[in-house]
C-alpha cells in the first residue's frame, strides 16, 4: 500500500469509530476554509481548543473534518515511520498527500489526505503535548489543507489599526511579539504574534489564534499583558508566558488588509528607523520564516507570498526604545497607504 | 545558431520578478538568489525565450561598462545561473515580447548574481526527508503491540 492509501484506510477507520456522527466537532474559519476538529476521547486535547480565534462557527456542510487522536492507537499504527526513522523530522508533501512527522511530544504527526479534503492529527504521547502546540493548535493541519486555498499561514505577527494591519515578518527571536504587544496596548487590534493567515488579491491577514507568547527577558516590558498570562511555560530551555489576548479585551477583529510588511531589522541602534527594502529582501525573510516552522508546498507558499510581496509597501524596521512613537509611526504607515 | 533558455524545469525552483529586481529560490538546495538592475534585465530577457546574445547586447548597451567586460560578465552570470539551477537551455522556443529597462537613474554597470545561504543552515538544522515511493514499510514494532 501507499502512504495515502494507507492514510485513507486509517480514516476511514476513523469514521468506523463514529458511526452516528455523535463525536463532539468544533468547527473553525480559516480564510474561505472551514474544518470541523472531531476530538477522539482523550482529556489531554480538550487543552487544544481554547486558543482558536474563531471557536464556535456553525458547521457548514463543505468543511474539513480533521480527526484529532491521542495515544497508542492500533488503527493508526501503519502511519507511523519505521523506527529508525522516528528521531527525525519527516515530510512528504504533494498533491495526493501532506504528512508530517515530528519528533516532539514524543511523535506527533499530522496527515492530510488532499483528493478528499480529510485529515486527521495524531499526538502519539497526548500527555506530552508541547506548549507551542497549545498556543498554536492544529497549524501544520491548516498549511496541510492550505494548499488548494489562496490563503497560506506564515510564521508572522500582525495587528491592524481600523482594518489596515501590518504584517511583521521574521524568524524567531526577531521581535515580532514586542512589536504587536506594543500595538496592541496602543489600541490596535490583535491578529496574531506568531503565526497568521495571508493572502493575495487583495492582500490581506487574518487571525488564526488568540494567543501570544513572550519570551523571559520581554516579561517587564509589558506588565498588563501579563496580566492576561495563563502560565509560564518552558520552551527548549527558554521560558515562555502563555498569552490569552481575549483576556485583555474582546478580539473582535479577525481580518484586515495589509497596508505595510515590516521586517525587524538585526541592530544596536535604540532610535525608531523605517526605510524601504526591497521586496526580495522581503519575501526572502518571508520564505526563510515559514521554513522554519511550516515547511512543505514552497513552491506554492513561494508564489502566494510573492503576490502579496508585490502588492504591498515593504520596509525594514528599527523598533527603537519608545512604544509610542513606535505604534505612531506605524499609525502614520497604514493610514500613508489608505489615502494612496 | 542562437542559445536560448528557460526557467528550470524543476518543481522545487521558483522564480518572481519584480521589475526591476528578481528573486529566485532552488529549494532543495535552500538557496535564494537575488538579481538586480542589469542581472533582473538578463533574467527578464532569457526567460522571455530570447537569444542570448542578444539579450546581453542590448541590456550591455544600457550600461556605462566596457562591452567586452560587461559581456564577459553577463556570461558569468548566464554559467552560474546555469550552474545553480535556475535555468536551461531550450531550443526552438518562441520568444515573448521583451525590452530592456534602462536604470532608473544614470546607466547599469556589471550584472550580479546575489546568492543566499541562510537556509542551508536552516534546512541542516531540520532536515526534511522524503518518504519512500511506496510509503512505509507497514510492520507493526513489537513494542508497540497492545
Amino acid at each position: 500500500m501507499s502512504l495515502p492509501d494507507v492514510l485513507r484506510a486509517a480514516l476511514a477507520e476513523a469514521d468506523r469509530h463514529d458511526p452516528k456522527k455523535a463525536m463532539p466537532r468544533s468547527t473553525f474559519r480559516f480564510g474561505d476554509l472551514s474544518v470541523a476538529m472531531r476530538l477522539h476521547p482523550s482529556p489531554a486535547l480538550q487543552r487544544l481548543l481554547p486558543m482558536m480565534r474563531s471557536g464556535g462557527v456553525k458547521a457548514p456542510p463543505s468543511s474539513v473534518v480533521i480527526d484529532v487522536v491521542g495515544g497508542d492507537v492500533s488503527w493508526l499504527r501503519k502511519l507511523l515511520p519505521p523506527p529508525d526513522r522516528r528521531g527525525r523530522t519527516l515530510l512528504r508533501a504533494n498533491e495526493d498527500i501532506y504528512y508530517l512527522w515530528l519528533n516532539e511530544a514524543d511523535g506527533y504527526l499530522t496527515a492530510i489526505d488532499r483528493g478528499a479534503a480529510r485529515g486527521l492529527v495524531w499526538f502519539t504521547h497526548p500527555d506530552k503535548i508541547a506548549s507551542w502546540h497549545v498556543a498554536r493548535p492544529f497549524l501544520h493541519a491548516i498549511k496541510g489543507l492550505s494548499l488548494p486555498s489562496p490563503w497560506t499561514p506564515i510564521h508572522a505577527a500582525s495587528v491592524a489599526l481600523n482594518g489596515r494591519g501590518v504584517l511583521i515578518a521574521g524568524l524567531s527571536g526577531a521581535g515580532k511579539s514586542s512589536i504587536a504587544m506594543t500595538c496592541a496596548l496602543r489600541g490596535w487590534d490583535y491578529l496574531g504574534d506568531d503565526a497568521v493567515l495571508v493572502r493575495a488579491g487583495p492582500a490581506r491577514v487574518a487571525a488564526l489564534y488568540n494567543s501570544a507568547r513572550l519570551r523571559e527577558d520581554t516579561f517587564s516590558r509589558f506588565p498588563e499583558v501579563m496580566a492576561a498570562c495563563l502560565r509560564v511555560s518552558d520552551d527548549a530551555g527558554e521560558s515562555k508566558a502563555e498569552i490569552d489576548m481575549a483576556l485583555m479585551r474582546p478580539l473582535t477583529v479577525g481580518e484586515a488588509e495589509i497596508s505595510a510588511i515590516l521586517v525587524p531589522q538585526p541592530t544596536d541602534w535604540t532610535e525608531l528607523h523605517l526605510r524601504p527594502i526591497s521586496r526580495s529582501e522581503t519575501l526572502r525573510k518571508l520564505m526563510e520564516a515559514a521554513q522554519q516552522s511550516l515547511i512543505g508546498d514552497e513552491p506554492s507558499t513561494f508564489a502566494k507570498l510573492a503576490a502579496v510581496v508585490e502588492r504591498v509597501p515593504c520596509y525594514g524596521l528599527v523598533a527603537g526604545g519608545d512604544p509610542e512613537q513606535l505604534s505612531c509611526a506605524l499609525s502614520r504607515l497604514v493610514e500613508k497607504r489608505s489615502a494612496a | 545558431m542562437a542559445v536560448q533558455y528557460r526557467l528550470s524545469s524543476s518543481k522545487n525552483v521558483s522564480a518572481r520578478s519584480f521589475g526591476d529586481e528578481v528573486i529566485a529560490a532552488n529549494f532543495t538546495r535552500g538557496v535564494y538568489y537575488s538579481l538586480l538592475g542589469p542581472a533582473a534585465q538578463i533574467w527578464e530577457g532569457l526567460i522571455a525565450g530570447l537569444p542570448r546574445d542578444r539579450v546581453i547586447a542590448e541590456v550591455a548597451a544600457l550600461s556605462e561598462e566596457d562591452a567586452g567586460a560587461f559581456g564577459a560578465a553577463a556570461m558569468s552570470l548566464v554559467e552560474a545561473l546555469i550552474e545553480e539551477n535556475l535555468i536551461e537551455p531550450a531550443d526552438g522556443i518562441q520568444p515573448s515580447a521583451w525590452t530592456p529597462v534602462p536604470a532608473a537613474a544614470g546607466a547599469y554597470g556589471f550584472p550580479m548574481l546575489e546568492r543566499f545561504t541562510d537556509m542551508e543552515d536552516l534546512l541542516l538544522l531540520d532536515p526534511v526527508h522524503d518518504v519512500e515511493e511506496m510509503g512505509w514499510p507497514h510492520t507493526n514494532p513489537p513494542a508497540q503491540a497492545g
